[in-house]
């Protein structure tokens, strides 16, 4: 026993170049694992900390209502609180507008507090100038203020530099003590709108109150849920609301990281393709080792878990390897993903043990399960067999050749099947598995076109035999056809996730140019009539409508959320929303009486609403149901959106959003600086749709980059394995080669033979893995309907020809490997190698 | 015909230096049947691919036919090899998804001849060989002997003036071992093809004309073969 693993270990480091594709091909799978659990985890830290930027280290947060006639400030005595705390921080938390002047207007939320009680609340990380001395007032330079890194930047704005802020129409000035790092509460400010922190003393100094917000951290956060439904019914005239809603993280969290796990199912599929071609290798290249063992005693079961135990080792070994190469990817995911995205800058990448774990355990079962097939048909060849080196395999190919059959069920499936589908979870599932069947299909039809094209190209008068050897060799060497497999699977997953992407681009460039007829949408502080009223008369405004919006509140039945619940005045709202109110006209109508809700058609296929059924909201420890009227089409924020009268929304669900829409007359820039001209102190914020769909267009892009990371690693992993695969069919054929030398075959020859091998198998991937794109397509809009709603398919034909182009040129590319290596033949040692 | 002068051949295993061929001079005239023996070890198959320009040689010079095979460049070499030289393996060496008829034809084809045009030299060697029932057959369905007959029709196919024939009946079991020796004998004497031939077999040699002895690495004995079957 010991000497048997004595020499397949040996054995196995002789075969240097096979082992080190095998541990990369497994390093390459269990990098991505890692890099995906690492992001995942990131992406989650993330939110976390961006959910966090507000509520920070308290569990709850009182605070004053904004509805019409509520409290102004909270009057609270902290000793009669009644309730065990770690801290209460009060804050006093005032809308300053900066306006320096009318192109750089903006309000900024200002908070006053006493630095070293917010500090430990929510930890305020300088980038520059100092804290100290931050609550008093200095003489000569006046109040204090920190303002974010990102704001300071974007005004040119440096310490010491003295900026206006106006409150209630008085402007006070104050000294920039300190910039912040995009940390804490400034985390997103760009996304925010911009902070500024100054001492309490200032607030209380103006408007003679102690706070109109407070932090509060419990001694026991097991009791939060008591102690807000106490302090809730104590001081129901106040806003109590939790810090953090973990559900609604989690729901957020699992959408953006889904597509990362869809992508990278594909590049394992590939990696263990990729193992289990290399393992198939290795076994046969000791084979006559394993057979040499076998006849003198040793068992197939033995057999079977030494080399089994052995790709454990091997998978062990790749697994450590991935996670060191999964950091790396995990950087360049991180810095594309969050470089369009500004609300997240410099973000650390998060992993840990569990990550690690994960992604070596996952490495050790892949290596196995791809290597337990090659290792059982190693293995089962009879020991005569092997000694005589009879290993032809007719059956295994009449086997392939039934397959075919087979495989063009599998793709007619994947082509067929999708229209009957239904747009929901089970949908989707069915569809990602057709789409995988098409890539399995494609596995057995390709021998059967490769053998059609050598019969046709055979046919071609004035071809050198060099080149038609080249053809021959592709429909007989099972490392070429695996190679022509390898390469089509490449392409077609390229291309397919890229069909995606441009899928739901189209969608979107549709979505902002027919979906919404606006020219410039306005935020106000108010909707009183006679400010709406004056924006009617503004030149350049033609029509408009007033929107009213209410953000992540949560459904009680079905345990998820409404991104954004609209409130809907009238029919033609809807001209300025991305939504199909054509789908939904009776349930619209009805939305005035007051109880009725429209939702898309994507919550209905998730969570199996019906017309009739009845859901409630909670919101500020009240309930409101609802019955849903109606369902229509509309991919706003991930579809999980609802609409409700505006009376509704402005009665119920107070701090609701305001948004004018406007349809201009003349060039939106012109129009939105009128309105700003005019409306000045009332703008919250003004954009025109351009703006607008640069800024979602950002956001989108931030994760199709990614999801083209994981392409192009595909890309990478395929041509990892046809390496593998080239240079192993090289080794095993070096005795043929030599053989070709030997009957007068020259060099020149040889490499036109190896070039015609890699064109074809460069021909035979393109076409055939853009027609499997092409078949398994029909699954895009099942796939993406739960996460975008109902989007059709857009092909990206400049990209597939792009793709066609690199992958040929590639194959050419990596040919030269055996060509180079073929000129360095010796025909004597390659015709004794056996 | 073939001249092999002051021919040497080393090789480095590691920082070792392994002397394989000292000094080896030799002639061979056309349509000689010359049988190479010796010890394992000695060099005699290093000698025949040094001869058929499969291995370069350390030192020395070899000619056929007048051309001097250690000056030769790849294009030139090769088409020696399928013109003018041809080779039969112990391990027969043909190309296993190329049947019968396609194997012997590679030369051929390689040169950039059409299948059509030698089609009767086709029909007339593999008659020669008696490979008519197994012509579209691959070498796995072949017994060891058939393999033997078609890398001896590939190696005939061009007309060689030379065939090199190194340990040829090595595989096989002694009946069709006389076989072949017979067929090459014929292949000689019919046709005035010269060959060298690597054996073993001391029976082999009597086939042919001249034996030549080698023992570490150089030739120690020349002579004329004496026996029945000559």
């Amino acid at each position: 026993m010991e000497i048997i693993i004595k020499y397949m270990l040996k054995n196995l480091c002789e075969k240097r170049i096979r082992l080190i594709l095998v541990v990369f091909s497994i390093a390459v799978s269990s990098g991505l694992i890692f890099a995906n659990e690492g992001f995942s985890r990131t992406i989650e830290t993330m939110f976390i900390e961006a959910n966090a930027r507000w509520g920070a280290n308290a569990d709850l947060i009182i605070e004053v209502k904004k509805e019409i006639n509520s409290e102004k400030w909270v009057d609270i005595d902290l000793e009669t609180l009644g309730v065990d705390y770690d801290y209460a921080v009060p804050c006093i938390k005032m809308n300053g507008l900066y306006a320096p002047n009318v192109k750089d207007m903006q309000y900024l939320t200002i908070i006053g507090t006493t630095i070293d009680e917010f500090d430990i609340h929510n930890p305020v990380s300088i980038a520059k100038g100092s804290l100290k001395g931050f609550n008093r007032m200095d003489h000569h330079l006046g109040q204090k203020i920190i303002i974010g890194e990102s704001f300071a930047i974007d005004q040119g704005l440096k310490i010491g530099d003295e900026i206006p802020i106006e409150f209630d129409g008085k402007t006070y000035f104050f000294s920039i003590a300190a910039i912040s790092e995009p940390k804490g509460l400034f985390r997103r400010e760009a996304a925010d709108g911009g902070f500024g922190i100054i001492p309490l003393s200032f607030f209380e100094g103006v408007y003679k109150e102690k706070m109109n917000l407070l932090f509060l951290k419990l001694g026991d956060d097991k009791n939060v849920e008591e102690v807000y439904n106490s302090l809730h019914e104590k001081y129901s005239n106040y806003k109590v609301s939790y810090a953090r809603n973990h559900d609604l993280l989690r729901a957020e969290i699992n959408n953006y990281v889904m597509p990362f796990r869809i992508s990278s199912i594909s590049v394992i599929l590939m990696s263990m393709f990729i193992i289990f071609t290399a393992f198939q290798l290795i076994n046969m290249d000791r084979i006559s080792s394993i057979g040499t063992i076998r006849s003198v005693g040793c068992s197939k079961k033995l057999i079977n878990k030494l080399l089994l135990i052995e790709s454990g080792l091997l998978g062990i070994i790749g697994g450590f390897l991935g996670c060191l190469m999964g950091i790396g990817v995990l950087r360049i995911i991180n810095s594309i993903y969050f470089s369009s995205n500004p609300g997240f800058a410099n973000p650390p990448i998060v992993y840990g043990m569990m990550e690690i774990g994960i992604a070596v355990f996952s490495a050790v079962v892949i290596t196995m399960g791809s290597a337990l097939i090659p290792i059982m048909k190693t293995t089962k060849i009879p020991i005569r067999n092997i000694i005589l080196n009879d290993l032809s395999n007719n059956s295994q190919k009449a086997k392939i050749k039934d397959m075919g059959v087979l495989g063009l069920f599998l793709i007619a499936g994947s082509t067929i099947i999708p229209f009957f589908l239904p747009r929901n979870l089970t949908g989707m599932i069915i569809a990602s598995i057709l789409a995988t069947g098409a890539l399995v299909g494609l596995l057995f039809i390709i021998p059967k076109v490769i053998n059609l094209m050598a019969k046709m190209v055979d046919k071609i008068p004035s071809l050198g035999y060099d080149i038609s050897l080249g053809i021959e060799n592709v429909r007989y060497s099972n490392h070429l056809i695996n190679n022509s497999r390898l390469f089509a699977i490449t392409i077609g997953i390229i291309a397919f996730i890229n069909s995606i992407f441009f899928t739901l681009s189209a969608d979107m460039e549709r979505s902002f140019e027919f979906g919404s007829q606006y020219d410039v949408i306005v935020r106000l502080h108010s909707d009183e009539d006679e400010i709406i009223e004056q924006i009617n008369k503004i030149d350049g405004v033609q029509k408009y409508s007033v929107v009213y919006s209410k953000y992540n509140l949560d459904i009680k039945e079905k345990n998820t959320f409404i991104n954004t619940l609209y409130g809907i005045s009238n029919e033609s709202c809807f001209e300025y929303i991305d939504a199909d109110p054509s789908q939904a006209l009776e349930g619209i109508k009805n939305l005035h009486n007051g109880n009725t809700i429209v939702l898309t058609n994507i919550m209905k296929s998730k969570y199996n609403f019906k017309i009739g059924d009845r859901i409630t909201i909670p919101f500020e420890g009240k309930t409101y149901p609802f019955t849903i009227s109606g369902f229509l089409d509309s991919t706003l924020s991930i579809g999980h959106i609802g609409f409700i009268s505006a009376n509704t929304l402005k009665t119920n669900f107070g701090d609701f959003k305001k948004s004018v829409y406007i349809k201009g007359d003349k060039a939106p820039d012109i129009v939105k600086n009128t309105i700003k001209r005019t409306l000045m102190r009332q703008i919250i914020n003004i954009q025109t749709k351009e703006e607008v769909k640069l800024a979602n267009r950002d956001k989108v892009e931030g994760i199709f980059n990614s999801i083209n990371i994981y392409a192009n690693i595909a890309m990478f992993v395929g041509m990892i394995g046809i390496v593998n695969n080239i240079i192993a069919s090289y080794l095993m054929r070096k005795r043929s080669l030599a053989l070709y030398r030997c009957v007068g075959m020259s060099k020149k020859q040889i490499r036109r033979m190896l070039m015609t091998e890699s064109v074809i198998i460069g021909l035979v991937g393109v076409v055939l893995g853009l027609a499997a794109m092409l078949c398994m397509s029909p699954n895009i809009p099942v796939i993406v309907s739960l996460f975008w709603g109902n989007v059709p398919i857009a092909y990206a034909n400049e990209k597939y020809l792009w793709i066609a182009i690199i992958g040929i040129l590639s194959m050419i590319i990596v040919s030269y490997i055996p060509a180079v290596k073929s000129n360095q033949l010796s025909i004597i040692e390659s015709i004794q190698y056996e | 015909m073939i001249e092999v002068k002051d021919v040497s051949k080393h090789y480095k295993r590691g920082e070792t230096v392994i002397t394989v061929l000292k000094n080896i001079n030799l002639t061979i005239t056309k349509g000689e049947f010359v049988s190479i023996m010796g010890p394992s070890g000695s060099g005699k198959s290093t000698l025949l691919y040094l001869m058929g320009g499969l291995d370069p040689v350390s030192g020395g010079k070899i000619k056929i036919n007048g051309k001097d095979m250690t000056k030769l460049n790849d294009e030139l070499e090769s088409s020696m090899r399928r013109k003018e030289i041809g080779f039969i393996f112990q391990s027969y060496n043909l190309i296993e998804n190329l049947t019968v008829e396609d194997n012997i034809l590679l030369p051929v084809r390689l040169d950039g001849k059409k299948r059509k045009d030698i089609h009767n030299k086709l029909d007339k060697i593999i008659k020669a060989v008696g490979l008519e029932e197994r012509r579209y057959h691959t070498p796995r369905e072949l017994s060891g002997g058939q393999q033997q007959r078609t890398a001896i029709a590939r190696a005939l196919i061009n007309d060689p003036c030379v065939l090199f024939a190194d340990e040829p009946i090595g595989n096989l079991d002694s009946k069709t071992g006389k076989d072949i020796l017979k067929l090459l004998q014929s292949i000689n004497r019919e046709r005035k093809i010269t060959i060298v031939m690597v054996t073993h077999n001391l029976e082999a040699t009597t086939y042919g004309s001249r034996i030549i002895h080698l023992k570490d690495g150089m030739i120690c004995e020349n002579y004329n073969s004496v026996n029945e079957n000559t």
